[in-house]
């Protein structure tokens, strides 16, 4: 009877309020649960827009209209509380409580979890959220632009090809630079130290393994930065460590599943094309060359054309708008998810497919998950996460490469077609590829099984204490193949040649550890010890053929020679103790100390274990008493310090050994000298020393990280160069230093929490400055195009090296008057005389720029109202510099080579350029050599991903019955704008991918796409 | 409780366990020790037979691209070819500018060395072998001539092409690498005067096996001839040459053009470095134009070098194709053409400047004779005014494009170059020898760099 009452009384309530009073006073205070006020909580009367905020004592106080009777108080970090105003007593007290936040969350850090607020070191985390909404083939595009410190570039637009992750600078040259990447406890293979993973060269860029893993099933991805912390996984650890956890179900749905279905299709399209001479552009052009270097200028185009063995077409073929095509995206996921009492699970499939820009590249994958958890016993868990996934690659050849797309339709006469009356392909001109021989009769495909899974089982000891025992495997099998038939250039001369690879790479790890997690009074403490063991078995198979019976048959049964086979494999083992401890005491003070002992195969028997130890504290100072007055404004505060020791390993696996290698001639077995032995090698280490500050503002509406760090690397494992009169190129010794200093800073700022509108923005920001302490006797080491790359000592890594060009000469008196170069006239490049000798050569090289940017970061804004959101998120990158290699040839104005619209501005005696040099057949003046000329700003301001959104409330979703539970429709533009001065394709560029120092450097590389993607999530 | 105690109890044993059983060390697949090589007698041929290897190329920055450079590099640096592709470290050969930093010049320079000190390595290894089971002391001295004449062949072009380069005698282990590695340049007479006494060495060890793809004593009587013309020790030269004419059973190929598409089973082959599919070299693709499946880096300089259309001489049609198009390599698909390293018409040439110089025009002309006839050509006399500049040409038609320099070399040691290649911008002294790579300045501070650069 009682529930009756109430209304009744309620009733006569209302009733009288709407007789006799508009509004009553209502005053209170809002205080946490720790009975501490709550600031700026936003205190609004359901079903209106009236309110206001409470104050710096967590008072407020407003008129509430009689017939309302329902407060919503709103604060980030809380949870939204409903209450009921009667005419009790006032003023009215509001226990709020803290939602988890993101300081609440559990941070994995590898075979410990603590909750962000107790984190002693710097560890960045995306989550799922942020990752649903990329057009992602890969998960590193989900880290880029929004972790601080980290450094993401996309060396190339090849769909699902190589991305380059650099956590705070570079600290090997020839060791790995990639973090370590581990995915529920397994550590991903990324590649083989030893060599390139695909067995058929397709130019600078190699394939990604991570491209293998569903961004769909991610859970979470946090990166340990700072080497405290990443010394948990000690001798792999140097260059951070990457931990991705999968999605999991949860225990008590009581039977109900959650199923997620995303659907999503998107169109790319090349965001910036350049432009290439037409045909009477192009005859004027090597007319000017041939005038030029022959000294007459009465030669007309026709006769310097049939100078230059080139016949003058009336065709014309824009070969750059050929080899684009509108590419296409295309994602479908299913997943679901739940959980009963002691059984969890989540299981998924996707499809994913991406038709690259560039025509016939794709990638297509099929991916498939099954994470389960059961309590199996009072004491025993096991747990099981196995995803398989198959990805498809289709690729062309690019970077550096005559039989790609990029070099032939840049540099190829425009006066051609593609094809010959007769539908046959019509030959390149200059011997290269014609682009639609790659389009249509080109054959490559790359196939990837790759399963990565692992099972284990946690027994509980005693309280807090647990036995947890874990077997991982990653296996990829790769298989690839590739033909040129004979009528596309490459295969023309073999008339067909085909190649066939088969690579596979397994690895088994075994984890037994101890896990404990206990309270005693004020203090918790967290720790893990065990040991780890981990083999690594690679093997690889490649054959080719030539002699085709067939263009269209590319398998090697159709070929009559049989040409090379080949088979390698190697094995390494690792096998490490390890222990890490949290501990933490009255929510004030926070220590954690890691120690890391690992054992390498790789490493000479004496040297073959390292330890790597890390320690680092934190004093949470908004948790002191004294702190207690400033806690309105400033409502968190901690500070940490850390320091650590991280490992990294030689590329090489047996450098201990004198070793000969196999080397035939004439197919008589024959053994070379092949590797000169260190035996002293030791663990390229990391010292490094991060100090950090975590403060939040106003109940942590507005809350900063920041972090500095120094990180020395004073053992590098380099190859110092021996002359050749030794034999050998050079000898792999521990020899150099390198240091990286940084600051990073995240600020998260939730500007606007209304009730329907809602406006969160973020902005990090990153500096590295690397410098190369020592090297090899201070000698030089040169890389990249040509030596476009120098690593010198007390410069920065990756930097350009070159000539720098002060103009172009006018009149040869301005010749007369400068230094001596070789073959120079009016309208060619001045170079400087940076020795001073008044001689222009070798020695006149200098350092010309650096790829590595002075900030970069990311900046992020959310709007929300109502179910509607608006994610914008931009990327920037400042004061990086590019070698565009592609100038030389693309401007080079010195071959029969086609060249862009920028050689119009070239210098001729009426056009007194100061920048483009004049046109001149075999450039006697050497105009393109690597110099300044070639070195570009590649600051970039990109708007990378906008995200439009709309979420269906449950009165619209009410027609299905309760069948569909949510929808959320959503269509984003990824690279949709791009500010940047650099002239090339795209400012994200590198052609050799893989390589430690050599960056920023452009070459043929296949582009990046904008693209537009439109897509639904529907929860059933 | 019980159960906890066993649980612990099973986690040490599995720690300790999985640390003890497992010795972490994996033998290598892909290569073995040098311990286990110079165990027995196949190890030791595979190594004699790894020494010829290094002649291939393809090892250090040059890879693959070594055959190709070696041959046209001196050629293009010459009046024999020009440039006619893309990489500009081969057109600084074909305009006589040659950086110190260019990385063809290294790729040559590396590879010659590779050879001669990699092979120190074996040389050394079999001189160390004692009482070995079927290990006989003729075979030991074969290897050993073998081994010395592959040495003697790369230093003898270091020397020529580099001039006074450091004189590494020693194998490069952990304990020599300092030495060797800092030895400084050493005299070309000291280095001509190592590469005599090691090739009459194995003149007189060499075992009496002959095969084209390896050393055999006529190959070393065949390289003192050649060796000894260009020291200007002409008396000898003319002994060694006529040894190998009349004495190595080795005889002209009716057609000239059977050399070249038959070079394993030509008669007047004394020696070629032998290529198949799996190691094939690109001499052809870079020779051959984009019409033929190549990409024509270096083409002929003078497409009238064998005289006008009305020219009867065959070796045009063997030596050019289709106007520039160099042809005595003909396999641009899978590089396997074998490289002539000596041959028999060498020699008649040889000896037909050395009996000129003797004043032997009648013997001169005899050998002169046999290529000029053979190449289509009429008889001609030689006397003392004229017979340099004929047998000069004659050796510029008959060797162009084949390993070895000819047409450079000849005109360096007659006193020839700076006239010849003059107006194409050689200079002398710089251009007599080209510069060390400035990667080796760099690693060894006590090597001197030559004359003008």
């Amino acid at each position: 009877m009682k529930k009756r009452i109430l209304p009744m009384a309620l009733g006569f309530l209302l009733f009288s309020a709407g007789a006799y009073a508009q509004s009553r006073p209502i005053k209170g205070q809002v205080l946490d649960d720790k009975g501490e006020p709550v600031v700026g909580v936003s205190v609004q009367i359901k079903g209106t827009h009236q309110g206001t905020i409470t104050d710096a004592d967590g008072n407020f106080s407003l008129e509430v209209p009689d017939e309302d009777n329902t407060l919503i108080f709103r604060s980030v970090g809380f949870k939204t509380q409903e209450v009921q105003v009667g005419d009790g007593l006032q003023p009215i007290t509001v226990h709020f409580t803290y939602t988890s936040t993101t300081l609440d969350e559990t941070v994995v850090l590898g075979y410990t979890a603590v909750k962000r607020k107790d984190v002693t070191g710097s560890v960045s985390s995306v989550g799922a959220e942020t990752i649903k909404d990329i057009p992602n083939v890969t998960i590193e595009k989900a880290m880029e632009g929004r972790m601080p410190g980290v450094h993401v570039v996309q060396n190339s637009g090849t769909p699902g090809g190589g991305i380059d992750v650099r956590v705070r600078g570079t600290s090997s040259i020839n060791a790995n630079t990639q973090p370590l990447y581990v995915i529920d406890g397994v550590p991903m293979t990324v590649g083989d130290p030893t060599r390139t993973l695909s067995q058929i060269d397709m130019g600078g860029q190699e394939l990604n393994p991570l491209s293998q893993i569903d961004p769909n099933d991610i859970a979470s991805i946090e990166v340990l930065k700072d080497a405290a912390t990443a010394a948990m996984y000690g001798s792999r650890a140097a260059n951070g460590v990457v931990l991705i956890t999968t999605k999991s179900g949860k225990y008590g749905q009581k039977g109900h599943a959650v199923i997620h279905a995303n659907v999503s299709f998107g169109t790319q399209n090349a965001w910036k094309k350049l432009k290439t001479l037409n045909n009477q552009q192009y005859f004027e052009l090597i007319g000017d060359e041939i005038r030029n270097y022959t000294g007459d200028q009465t030669i007309s185009n026709e006769d310097a054309m049939s100078m230059v063995g080139m016949p003058m077409n009336k065709d014309y073929t824009n070969y750059l708008d050929y080899i684009f095509q509108p590419g296409q995206l295309q994602n479908h996921s299913v997943d679901v998810s739940g959980g009963g009492e002691k059984t969890s699970y989540y299981a998924s499939a996707g499809y994913f497919k991406n038709d690259g820009i560039l025509r016939s590249t794709s990638l297509d994958r099929y991916s498939a998950r099954l994470n389960v958890k059961t309590m199996a016993t009072d004491r025993v868990t096991l747990s099981s996460n196995l995803g398989f996934t198959r990805t498809i690659e289709r690729r062309v050849r690019n970077d550096n490469n005559i039989y790609g797309y990029m070099l032939p339709s840049l540099l190829t006469p425009p006066d051609y077609t593609l094809y010959n009356e007769d539908g046959t392909y019509k030959p390149n001109p200059l011997g290269w590829a014609n682009p639609a021989t790659i389009a249509n009769s080109y054959y490559n495909h790359v196939g990837t099984n790759r399963f990565i899974g692992n099972v284990s089982a946690e027994v509980k000891l005693i309280k807090g204490l647990s036995l947890v025992s874990k077997v991982g495997a990653d296996v990829m099998s790769l298989s690839e193949e590739e033909y040129d038939p004979a009528n596309t250039a490459p295969g023309a001369a073999a008339n067909g040649s085909g190649t066939v690879g088969s690579t596979s790479i397994n690895t088994w790890l075994n984890e037994n550890y101890l896990s404990f997690n206990r309270t005693f009074g004020n203090s918790n403490i967290i720790a893990a010890a065990g040991l780890s063991f981990q083999e690594t078995k690679s093997d690889y198979m490649a054959a080719q053929a030539q002699n085709f019976s067939s263009i269209y048959l590319h398998t090697l049964d159709n070929a009559s020679d049989k040409t090379t086979a080949s088979s390698s494999s190697s094995q390494e083992g690792m096998r490490s103790y390890f222990a890490n401890v949290h501990y933490s005491y009255a929510n004030r003070y926070l220590i954690s100390g890691s120690f890391r002992y690992d054992a390498s195969s790789r490493f000479p028997e004496s040297h073959k274990w390292g330890a790597f130890p890390g320690v680092s504290a934190a004093w949470r100072i908004s948790n002191e008493k004294f702190f207690h007055g400033l806690k309105k404004t400033i409502s968190d505060l901690k500070l940490r310090i850390g320091y650590g020791v991280t490992g990294n390993m030689p590329r090489i696996l047996y450098p201990g050994l004198r070793l000969y290698g196999s080397s035939s001639y004439a197919n008589a077995i024959g053994l070379i000298y092949a590797q000169l032995p260190n035996a002293d090698l030791v663990w390229e280490k990391n010292n490094e020393f991060d100090l950090g500050l975590d403060i939040g503002f106003i109940n942590n509406r507005i809350y900063v990280t920041a972090d500095f760090y120094n990180r020395i690397t004073p053992n590098l494992i380099l190859s110092k160069p021996l002359p050749a009169q030794t034999g050998f190129p050079s000898i792999i010794d521990n020899i150099g230093k390198m240091k990286n200093q940084g600051v990073e800073l995240n600020i998260t700022s939730q500007n606007i929490v209304g009730k329907d509108f809602t406006w969160t923005t973020t902005l990090n920001l990153s500096h590295n400055k690397n410098t190369v302490e020592k090297l090899y006797a201070g000698k030089d080491i040169q890389l990249g195009f040509s030596g476009s790359t120098i690593i010198r000592e007390g410069e920065e890594i990756g930097s350009f090296y070159g000539y720098k060009v002060a103009g172009v000469f006018q009149n040869q008196k301005e010749i007369d008057n400068s230094p001596t170069q070789d073959g120079a006239e009016p309208g060619d490049f001045k170079f400087e005389d940076i020795n001073g000798d008044g001689i222009i050569n070798d020695k006149d090289r200098a350092i010309i720029g650096s790829p590595n940017p002075k900030l970069f970061g990311g900046f992020g804004n959310t709007l929300t109202y109502k179910g509607l959101s608006l994610d914008i998120f931009c990327q920037f990158s400042v004061g990086n510099k590019i070698f565009n290699a592609n100038k030389s040839y693309i401007n080079g104005m010195n071959s029969v080579f086609n060249q862009t619209d920028e050689v119009l501005d070239r210098w001729t005696p009426d056009n007194h350029s100061n920048t483009m040099p004049r046109a001149v057949y075999s450039d006697p003046n050497n105009n393109w050599r690597n110099s300044s000329a070639m070195v570009e700003d590649g600051s970039y301001f990109r708007i990378k991903n906008v995200t439009l959104a709309y979420s269906f409330n449950d009165k619209t979703l009410k027609f299905s019955n309760g069948i569909i539970k949510g929808l959320r429709i959503y269509a984003t533009a990824n690279n949709l704008l791009t500010f940047t001065k650099y002239s090339g394709f795209d400012p994200e560029v590198n052609m050799f991918s893989g390589s430690a120092a050599v960056l920023g450097t452009d070459f043929g590389t296949y582009p990046q796409a904008r693209s537009f993607v439109f897509g639904a999530n529907f929860t059933f | 409780m019980k159960k906890i105690f066993i649980n612990i109890g099973l986690t040490g044993l599995l720690i300790t366990g999985l640390g003890a059983c497992n010795k972490l060390q994996y033998t290598p697949q892909q290569s073995m020790t040098a311990e286990t090589v110079y165990k027995d007698i196949n190890g030791i041929k595979a190594a004699v037979i790894g020494s010829y290897s290094l002649l291939q190329g393809g090892l250090g920055i040059d890879d693959g691209d070594y055959a190709f450079d070696i041959i046209s590099m001196p050629e293009s640096f010459s009046d024999n070819a020009v440039f006619s592709g893309t990489f500009p470290t081969r057109q600084e050969y074909s305009v006589f500018r040659i950086t110190t930093a260019n990385l063809t010049n290294q790729g040559m320079y590396d590879m010659l060395y590779y050879a001669a000190v990699r092979t120190n390595d074996v040389i050394e290894s079999i001189q160390a072998i004692k009482d070995m089971d079927g290990f006989t002391d003729e075979m030991k001295d074969d290897y050993l001539s073998q081994l010395y004449t592959i040495r003697a062949y790369a230093y003898f072009y270091l020397t020529c092409y580099y001039g006074n380069v450091p004189l590494v005698l020693k194998s490069t282990t952990s304990e020599t690498v300092d030495e060797n590695a800092s030895l400084p340049n050493t005299a070309q007479s000291e280095i001509m005067a190592q590469i005599e006494k090691d090739l009459l060495w194995s003149e007189s060890h060499i075992g009496s096996a002959s095969s084209g793809a390896y050393v055999s004593k006529a190959t070393i009587e065949a390289f003192l001839a050649r060796f000894y013309l260009y020291n200007g020790n002409y008396e000898k030269a003319k002994t060694y040459s006529e040894k190998v004419i009349n004495n190595s059973g080795a005889s002209l190929d009716p057609s000239y053009d059977d050399i070249f598409s038959n070079v394993k089973g030509s008669p007047g082959v004394l020696w070629y470095i032998n290529y198949n599919a799996s190691d094939g070299n690109s001499i052809a693709f870079y020779f051959f134009n984009s019409s033929m499946g190549g990409r024509q880096e270096v083409a002929v300089r003078d497409p009238n070098m064998f005289g006008d259309s009305t020219s009867t001489d065959v070796r045009k049609a063997t030596t050019i194709i289709n106007g520039n198009v160099v042809f005595k390599y003909r396999d641009a698909g899978t590089g396997a053409d074998p490289v002539i390293l000596f041959r028999l018409g060498e020699q008649y040439l040889i000896a037909a400047e050395t009996e000129a110089r003797a004043g032997n025009y009648t013997e001169a002309d005899t050998y002169l004779n046999a290529i000029r006839e053979r190449a289509g050509l009429t008889d001609t006399t030689l006397d003392a005014n004229n017979y340099l500049d004929i047998i000069l040409e004659e050796r510029r038609k008959e060797l162009a494009f084949e390993m070895g320099g000819f047409r450079l070399l000849d005109l360096r040691r007659t006193g020839r170059a700076a006239a010849v290649l003059g107006p194409l911008g050689y200079t002398s002294p710089k251009c007599d020898l080209w510069p060390f790579p400035q990667a080796d300045m760099d690693a060894n501070p006590n090597l001197k760099q030559n004359t003008g650069y």
